[in-house]
């Protein structure tokens, strides 16, 4: 076997339909394993935790881990994509040549034996034979039917049109959009990146963690290598400068919103280069990175507007805001306050949210310098004086609290996006045309007979759904009796 | 929230679950006894229209009950009616306008089977939107949803009928019968079957629903804010006989059907098969009778699931036994073919779509198009199941038998798209968690 011989005999073998089904077959069942077994990319439970050793190193050896990105699940894909091309353009002349070959007129022993069933047959005097053609001509202009005559003279004519030629080549269509949509998430999955950070409210950020690496990325890791093995430093900072989450009323703990200020500053010269209020399904794209609300989460922490009175500067309205001597601080947990009016420094060290049924409780203690010193005590929102009774000449009021949080933002790169979007839509209008349009061809002959009279033969095939197309055939002969013969047409043969 | 419309619209839906019921039994006794003639047929197919009235109704008051903002298929409980409703529409066109009365013989175990599910889920409050969910092109996606998956059932069913219809082997029919009720058992045995061997079911806890009422629910928690959801589950001692005999006796039943010299034993096993399925579900029955912690409506799915199948393999007896006649009063095998391609026809686009809007959703939401979750990946599978249907039929010209074959097996798949990735997987699409 010499060379030539050789490529021909794997081009065929390429391009060969029982390689499309193998195809096929082998994605359905190695698309299973990746949804039983754990995946790296899709959960952050390490797999050499879940599993023994053994079926770990087994799975690390198949790549089970990362199933979809395995060498043997993108080599069917690439096969598919190879396997596809081919068979398209092997297949193009004969496809080409079914939609636009030039029609031949039908004889009319090739309807006897093609189209026994879908034939619909008349007759009529001789003297209607021009009439006849002209009539039709007449019910063809009215219903926007462009036909041509295939066959006039020697006492026959034959008239024929066609709808939908195209849908004999929607599939290249549909077969190139799938192209398209691999091409696109190639390009994504080499050159793009996906991440998520999470930024506390009121702070800012410029790192990352990457869970998908492109090799474009060129996102260089924290200075002096710090930080986690996946953490990668952004063009920017991002700092959320706001976070606002609501809850549905009749359903604690189920969000109604979640919004992000995002302020985004160019590193090297601290210029915000964009801002704006992000909610989930509405990102906001900077240079290359969308930035995407996901998640939020509680910090633990609270921001706390407290009041430090002297007791005795108590004004005789008795109102809790009436006092003369005091100190308005706004602070978090775990900082440490230092009132020099008072001679004393406290630390709020706990924050519950419900106190045995007495509303909101902050526990606070007194400090020297970075130590706490005697009993911790608590101050309640929604009883200000309750701290009066301790034996101090100061006491603590609790106006207001508000919970922190962080937010949650994904972040992503995918340049192959508009690829793979047109892809889809190639693909949905293909799908649509190849399965529901067929291409139809309609016959309709006049033809003079011995016994001086003339037949009229109309007939029509499909290349797809036959049933349907005799239902359309039946009416189209009832609308030729009526309009064009002047009497019923009767189906089968003459 | 409006309770009177809430209370209208769970009594039609739950209604309506027991027409479909009450349809199927009459279109089946009809079956036994001449379904050209018998009165019973009459009555079982205006029952389904019946059903579908009181269906769409629920459906309607529900939706004016969220809000036109929100949509009534957004959790389990909704897509578990909604889908059904797409496959009781479909079944209503093959009765009335196919004029395939048997397709309701058929179908209406599928429907009872999603609507008796729905029946069963405790909480039937309509729950505001999370955020995530409060996209567009989420609606139009599970709308994609509900055509592609009804009418893979349709198609399924019909296909069912044409395979009867033009003399392919009963026998083989009902091992194809047996490895589905074989599917569905161990299905049903839950994910904790796997891992221990053993047959848990999920433990009851009484909870206060937001419209006040209470109901038995699974006892669940999150490990940690915005974790994973744990379920506490609690041993049925012994379960896991039945759940292996009658897998087993499944499986044999289809090995003894498929094969040249021992098909005659078929039936035998397949009927043994069916009785250690009801045995299993009489073993889970006791169980929640004697452990506190347990009920059946912490486990929706159990009862209807084995009820359904129990139905189905019922019903393909009784064609073994009225062979003739159930044959006389279906259309032409042609017919049934061509509906039954003209059904995967419809829902291939719809399954494309549901991929796309999936994609587009998911991007906008998470920054991602595609992300290989098991609910996806199901549904992809499915999609190059239908993709081999349809260059098997359009390239290669497969025979009908074949074809019919695939299109139940297509339904096989979607089932385990639709229910076995939630109940056996874990994975993004959790807002589907029963």
């Amino acid at each position: 076997m010499n060379f030539w011989s050789f490529v021909d005999r794997v081009w065929l073998a390429l391009g060969s339909v029982k390689l499309t089904f193998f195809i096929f077959f082998a994605i359905l069942l190695l698309s299973i394993p990746g949804t039983v077994i754990l995946q790296e990319n899709m959960s952050s439970v390490d797999p050499g935790l879940q599993y023994d050793y053994d079926f770990w190193q087994f799975g690390q050896w198949f790549q089970l881990f990362r199933s979809y990105h395995s060498f043997w699940y993108v080599s069917l894909l690439v096969l598919l994509s190879v396997n596809l091309v081919i068979c398209s353009y092997e297949r193009w002349p004969q496809m080409w040549k079914l939609a636009f070959a030039k029609p031949v007129a039908l004889k009319a022993q090739a309807i006897e034996l093609k189209e026994k069933e879908h034939r619909y047959h008349s007759e009529a005097g001789l003297s209607q034979f021009e009439s006849i053609q002209k009539d039709f001509d007449k019910w063809a202009h009215r219903k926007w039917i462009n036909y041509t005559i295939l066959e006039e003279g020697e006492g026959r004519w034959q008239a024929f049109w066609q709808k939908n030629q195209l849908a004999r080549l929607a599939n290249y269509l549909v077969h190139t959009s799938l192209l398209l949509i691999f091409a696109g998430a190639i390009w994504s999955g080499l050159y793009g990146f996906e991440g998520t950070l999470n930024v506390p409210e009121g702070a800012a950020v410029d790192t990352f963690l990457m869970f998908k690496e492109g090799s474009d990325a060129g996102l260089e890791r924290p200075p002096g290598n710090q930080g986690l093995l996946n953490e990668r430093m952004m063009d920017y900072r991002v700092e959320a400068s706001a976070f606002n989450v609501e809850f549905y009323k009749d359903f604690p703990g189920r969000p109604k919103e979640f919004a992000t200020h995002l302020n985004v500053i160019d590193r090297s010269t601290g210029a915000i280069v964009n801002s704006k209020t992000i909610r989930v399904n509405d990102p906001l794209e900077v240079g290359k990175y969308t930035f995407y609300q996901a998640s939020y989460g509680s910090l633990g922490d609270y921001r706390l507007d407290l009041r430090v009175i002297r007791k005795s500067s108590l004004l005789a309205d008795g109102t809790n805001s009436s006092f003369t001597d005091q100190k308005y601080i706004s602070t978090k947990l775990g900082q440490v306050q230092k009132i020099d009016q008072f001679k004393t420094s406290f630390v709020p060290v706990k924050f519950v949210e419900d106190i045995e049924g007495r509303g909101p409780a902050l526990q606070v203690q007194e400090a020297r310098g970075d130590t706490l010193v005697g009993e911790p005590f608590w101050v309640l929102k929604n009883d200000p004086v309750y701290d009066f009774g301790r034996e101090k000449d100061w006491a603590i009021v609790m106006d207001a609290y508000k919970p922190l949080y962080f937010t949650g933002l994904q972040l992503s790169y995918d340049p192959g996006a508009p690829v793979y979007w047109l892809g889809c839509l190639g693909m949905v209008l293909g799908t649509f045309y190849a399965l529901f349009f067929q291409h139809k061809k309609f016959y309709f002959i006049v033809e003079k007979n011995s016994s001086q009279k003339i037949a009229v033969t109309f007939t029509g095939t499909t290349h797809r759904l036959p049933h349907s197309f005799e239902a359309e055939l039946k009416k189209l002969s009832e609308d030729l009796s009526e309009h064009v013969i002047g009497k019923k047409m009767k189906e089968g043969e003459a | 929230m409006n309770s009177t419309f809430h209370e209208w619209s769970v009594g039609f839906l739950n209604y309506s679950a027991f027409i479909y019921l009450a349809s199927m039994f009459c279109l089946f006794i009809g079956v036994l006894r001449d379904p050209q003639k018998s009165r019973w047929v009459f009555i079982g197919k205006y029952l389904a229209f019946a059903a579908l009235l009181s269906h769409t109704s629920g459906l309607l008051t529900r939706w004016y009950e969220g809000g036109l903002e929100r949509p009534p298929w957004t959790n389990l409980y909704e897509s578990l009616v909604f889908f059904a409703w797409g496959a009781s529409v479909l079944l209503n066109l093959a009765i009335f306008k196919w004029k395939v009365t048997l397709a309701g013989v058929v179908l209406t175990p599928f429907i009872f089977l999603l609507m008796g599910m729905s029946v069963m889920t405790p909480n039937k409050v309509v729950e505001p939107l999370i955020p995530a969910l409060q996209s567009y092109w989420n609606r139009i996606h599970v709308v994609f949803g509900m055509l592609s998956y009804g009418a893979i059932m349709s198609s399924a069913s019909l296909a069912f009928l044409h395979l009867l219809k033009n003399k392919f082997s009963i026998k083989k029919i009902g091992g194809m019968l047996s490895l589905l009720s074989m599917m569905l058992v161990l299905m049903m045995a839950g994910r904790e079957f796997y891992k221990t061997g053993r047959l848990y079911l999920a433990r009851t806890v009484e909870q206060t629903l937001p419209d006040g009422s209470k109901a038995q629910v699974k006892d669940q928690y999150r490990e940690y804010e915005g974790g994973p959801i744990v379920t506490r589950f609690e041993e049925v001692p012994r379960g896991n006989v039945p759940v292996v005999v009658s897998s087993v006796l499944f499986l044999v039943a289809a090995l003894a059907y498929f094969s040249r010299s021992f098909h005659k034993i078929g039936h035998r096993l397949f009927a043994a098969g069916i009785i250690s399925m009801l045995a299993f579900l009489v073993w889970v029955i006791w169980a929640t009778k004697v452990n506190e912690h347990l009920t059946l409506q912490s486990n929706p799915y159990l009862l209807m699931s084995l009820l359904t199948a129990f139905f189905f393999d019922l019903f393909y007896f009784a064609v073994l036994w009225k062979q003739g006649k159930f044959m006389d009063s279906l259309p032409s095998a042609n017919r049934l073919d061509e509906l039954s391609y003209k059904n995967l026809l419809f829902a291939f686009p719809a399954q494309t779509l549901l991929l796309i809007t999936g994609a587009i959703w998911a991007y906008y939401s998470w920054g991602r198009s595609w992300g290989w979750d098991p609910k996806e990946t199901w549904a992809f599978i499915t999609y190059i199941a239908m993709l081999i249907y349809l260059h098997g039929k359009l390239l290669m010209k497969w025979k009908a038998n074949s074809l019919s074959i695939l299109a139940i097996v297509i339904m096989a798949i979607m089932i385990f798209a639709f229910l076995g990735v939630n109940l056996l997987l874990s994975g993004l699409h959790s807002y589907g968690a029963a």
